[in-house]
C-alpha cells in the first residue's frame, strides 16, 4: 500500500529499488491474466541472458528476488495473484510459438 | 544414489526430462508436472506419518490439490493463522477445531514455512498450466526452476516440520470438503 493508502500499480511494485533486483536479470516484464483458481493474477517474467548458467548462488539470488516481489505484492493492497516466471532471452522471444 | 522415495523418483524423472538434449515442449511440461507431483507427494507422506501406520492408508487419501491449494494460500500470505479462518465455506472446521482446542486459536508461521506454501502455490500453478493450459509457453529455464524450488522446498520443510504451524498446515490440507460433509 503507498503512504497514502491507495494501492500500488504492478509497475510501482516493480520499479521499486528496495526489491535489489540482482544483476543477472536482464529484463522484468509482466503480463497480466487469470490464474488456475479464476482469479486475477499478474506474471512476472524473470528474463536472463542466454549464456546464464544458473549455479547455486544465482539460484539463490533468483529466489530471493522472488520471494521479495511476492511480498511486496502481498503488502500493496493489489488484488491480484503474483507467480514468478523465469525465461532466458532466446525463450521468452520464442515462447509465444513453445506451446 | 538411486531414489528410493516415490517423490524422490519424480524428481529423477523430472531431471531426466530437462537433462535431455533438446527437449520437447511436452518434456518440459511433463517435467514441471513431475516436480509439483513431487511435492504433492511429499507432503501426503509427512501428513501420514502424523497418524498411526494403520490409518495412514486412508489418510493419503483425503488430500486433494484445490484444498492444498488453499491452505498454502493462507499460509503463504498470513504471519498468524487464525485456525478458524482456515474452515470451508459454510462449513465447521470439524478436525481443525480439535487442533484449536489443544492450542492456541493463533498460529505463529515461521517465514520459512511461509516461504514452503508459497513455493507450493508457484508449483501447482505451473503444473496447471504445463498439464491444461496449452496456450501458456512452458520454458526450459522455468521447468529447471520448478525442479529446484521443489528441492530446495523439501530441504526448507525439514527446518520447519516440528513446528505446531507445519503440522498444522499438513492437517489443513487434509480434504475439508469430506471432513465437513
Amino acid at each position: 500500500m503507498s503512504r497514502k493508502g491507495i494501492p500500488m500499480s504492478v509497475e510501482d511494485i516493480l520499479r521499486d529499488e528496495s526489491l535489489s533486483q540482482p544483476r543477472f536479470v536482464e529484463q522484468v516484464t509482466y503480463e497480466e491474466t487469470l490464474d488456475s483458481s479464476g482469479r486475477d493474477a499478474v506474471y512476472i517474467w524473470l528474463i536472463l541472458p542466454d549464456k546464464t548458467r544458473i549455479t547455486p548462488p544465482q539460484f539463490e539470488n533468483l529466489v530471493g528476488y522472488s520471494r521479495r516481489i511476492v511480498e511486496a505484492f502481498n503488502k500493496s493492497g493489489l488484488d491480484i495473484a503474483p507467480y514468478i516466471r523465469y525465461a532466458r532471452r532466446s525463450e521468452f522471444k520464442n515462447k509465444d510459438v513453445i506451446a | 544414489m538411486k531414489p528410493e522415495t516415490y517423490p524422490e523418483m519424480l524428481l529423477e524423472h523430472a531431471a531426466l526430462l530437462i537433462a535431455r538434449r533438446r527437449p520437447s515442449a511436452a518434456d518440459l511440461r511433463r517435467s514441471c508436472s513431475a516436480s509439483y507431483y513431487a511435492l504433492f507427494h511429499f507432503f501426503i507422506g509427512e501428513a501420514a506419518k502424523l497418524f498411526p501406520a494403520s490409518g495412514r492408508s486412508y489418510i493419503r487419501r483425503c488430500f486433494h490439490h484445490g484444498e492444498m491449494s488453499k491452505t498454502a494460500r493462507v499460509f503463504s500470505s498470513n504471519q498468524q493463522i487464525v485456525i478458524d479462518t482456515l474452515k470451508g465455506p459454510g462449513q465447521q472446521p470439524t478436525h481443525l477445531t480439535h487442533v484449536a482446542h489443544r492450542q492456541n486459536k493463533q498460529v505463529a508461521v515461521a517465514p520459512k514455512l511461509k516461504d514452503v506454501a508459497r513455493s507450493f502455490v508457484e508449483a501447482q500453478e505451473l503444473r496447471e498450466n504445463a498439464d491444461y493450459d496449452l496456450a501458456h509457453a512452458i520454458t526450459k529455464t522455468e521447468a529447471d526452476m520448478a525442479h529446484r524450488r521443489v528441492i530446495q522446498t523439501i530441504e526448507d520443510w525439514k527446518a520447519v516440520r516440528k513446528t505446531r504451524a507445519a503440522k498444522l498446515f499438513l492437517i489443513a490440507c487434509m480434504g475439508m470438503k469430506r471432513q465437513g460433509s
